[in-house]
């Protein structure tokens, strides 16, 4: 039993095999291009917004309001961060209803990649809004001998994102296929509905713990916070 | 459960990759979008707003003016009513100056018509009574009531004295005239009394059935006489003359 698309090559480019999880991340990245480009195409503020229009209005704007309420401040540039997150995440577990479709994020190669976007970006944002000093000085906070904790503290937290996303997207897939020896007619089915639900509400979670790391990084005070876990 | 480098580099990679993507073709468009969709709607909303403030103002303005024209409506119906009523008034002055007058007309009217019609009565009744008096002393004539008119005509000659000697002039004869043949003394006795006046012209009785009661003594051109008809015509000129006077002294007086 394969549990991770890493393995599964699907071709190879210059003598670079191309796995699943990146051809399958491809297939997200060009599905949700394609999409927006079709509907942003010709965009015009005086026109009467279409249906799609005003759903991908209503997604973005509800991106922004979570991020707002969260961050209790204008989101700026974090919409695109963390948005992208969310519907990478979305859209990588929704396709899974498609047969022969591997979600890149069942992938810990792909969990760890978005924690490392995670784990990077909390020091951009945060250096960017306070200063680059103001931003180390966190580390040393309340004292210098917190330093090393504050550190692992940081890879701890991108680790945990990683092993979360992963986690729970790998576990649907395993407990599918457990089941699918089981009854292979009817587990599937309920264990797919499930799997959406889950998917969605990892891409939620991943999304605001996200945003949280990288408020709690870039609040005022400089100090480190508590974030709520799932 | 492995961790391929190379794969979390590509998605990585891939990852920043679709940031840009959906910055480029997702998030920007839409949320420009919306912020030009917003900044159209509070434009219009503003424009709105402006609009139903100027239509207060114009309503305050209408409000205004209407107030205003309503006081000017009533300073006008007051004018006009005080107009009226003065005019109401000069007119009902000038009716009553014309009724007035008119009552003045008409009263003097009615005067002059009672005047007329008892001038009228009293001239009708003065003919009355002459006319009867004439009936009456026409249907009393006689020849010796005349007999009594000749004597009195007898006792007037001597004022008459000059005037008959003046006009017998050249005078052959004098006449007498009379209705009923008189007495043979009357005749005697006026015969004597008239030549004691004019001497030498004879005299003669004639006797005339149509004449008025009296006696008319005819002599050259002069005719002394004294008859009934002339008598009443005398009375007649005499009442004529005073109901004349009467009325003048009343117009005069009215």
């Amino acid at each position: 039993m394969e549990l991770t698309p890493d393995a599964h090559v699907v071709f190879t480019a210059f003598r670079i095999p191309i796995n699943a999880t990146i051809f399958n991340t491809w297939i997200v990245m060009a599905v949700l291009t394609v999409v927006s480009m079709i509907v942003t195409w010709r965009l015009r503020p005086d026109a009467p917004p279409t249906r799609w229009r005003t759903a991908l209005e209503v997604i973005v704007q509800g991106i922004e309001k979570q991020i707002n309420e969260i961050t209790r401040r204008p989101t700026g540039r974090l919409i695109y961060f963390v948005g992208t997150l969310f519907l990478f995440i979305a859209v990588s577990n929704l396709l899974l209803v498609v047969p022969g479709f591997e979600p890149p994020t069942a992938s810990l190669s792909t969990t760890v990649a978005l924690a490392f976007s995670v784990f990077i970006a909390v020091p951009i944002f945060g250096i960017a809004r306070q200063g680059i000093r103001t931003y180390l000085k966190r580390y040393i906070e309340p004292s210098f001998v917190m330093l090393p904790f504050n550190i692992i503290g940081e890879f701890s937290r991108a680790l945990a994102l990683a092993v979360r996303l992963y986690g729970n997207i790998m576990s649907g897939a395993v407990i599918a296929v457990i089941l699918l020896s089981v009854a292979p007619f009817f587990f599937p089915v309920v264990m797919d509905m499930l799997a959406l639900l889950t998917g969605l509400i990892q891409a939620y979670i991943f999304a605001v713990l996200a945003t949280v790391y990288i408020a709690a990084t870039t609040e005022g005070d400089g100090k480190m916070t508590s974030t709520k876990e799932e | 459960m492995s961790i391929d480098w190379v794969t979390i580099a590509a998605q990585l990679a891939n990852f920043l990759i679709l940031v840009w993507l959906l910055k480029r073709f997702l998030y920007r468009p839409i949320l420009d979008g919306i912020d030009a969709r917003e900044a159209e709607i509070s434009q219009r909303v503003a424009e709105a707003k402006a609009a139903t403030e100027k239509a207060h103002s114009v309503e305050a303005e209408h409000r205004s003016e209407l107030e205003k024209l309503h006081a000017q409506k009533s300073e006008f119906l007051e004018a006009a009513r005080t107009k009226a009523a003065e005019e109401l008034e000069k007119l009902e002055a000038e009716t009553q100056g014309l009724i007035e007058v008119d009552r003045a007309n008409w009263q003097a009217e009615m005067t002059k018509m009672r005047a007329d019609y008892a001038a009228d009565l009293k001239a009708a009744g003065a003919g009355a009574i002459l006319s009867l008096t004439r009936k009456v002393l026409n249907d009393l004539a006689n020849a010796e009531l005349e007999d009594y008119i000749v004597a009195h005509l007898e006792g007037k000659l001597p004022e008459l004295g000059q005037e008959l000697q003046a006009s017998s002039g050249t005078s052959e004869k004098a006449v007498v005239l009379t209705r009923f043949k008189l007495s043979e003394k009357s005749r005697t006795r006026f015969t004597k009394s008239f030549h004691k006046l004019v001497a030498g012209v004879p005299l003669k009785f004639e006797t005339d059935g149509d004449q008025s009661l009296g006696v008319i003594l005819q002599l050259g051109g002069a005719r002394i006489g004294w008859t009934i008809e002339s008598y009443i015509d005398g009375l007649e000129g005499m009442l004529e003359e005073r109901l004349a006077t009467q009325t003048i002294h009343r117009k005069g007086g009215s």
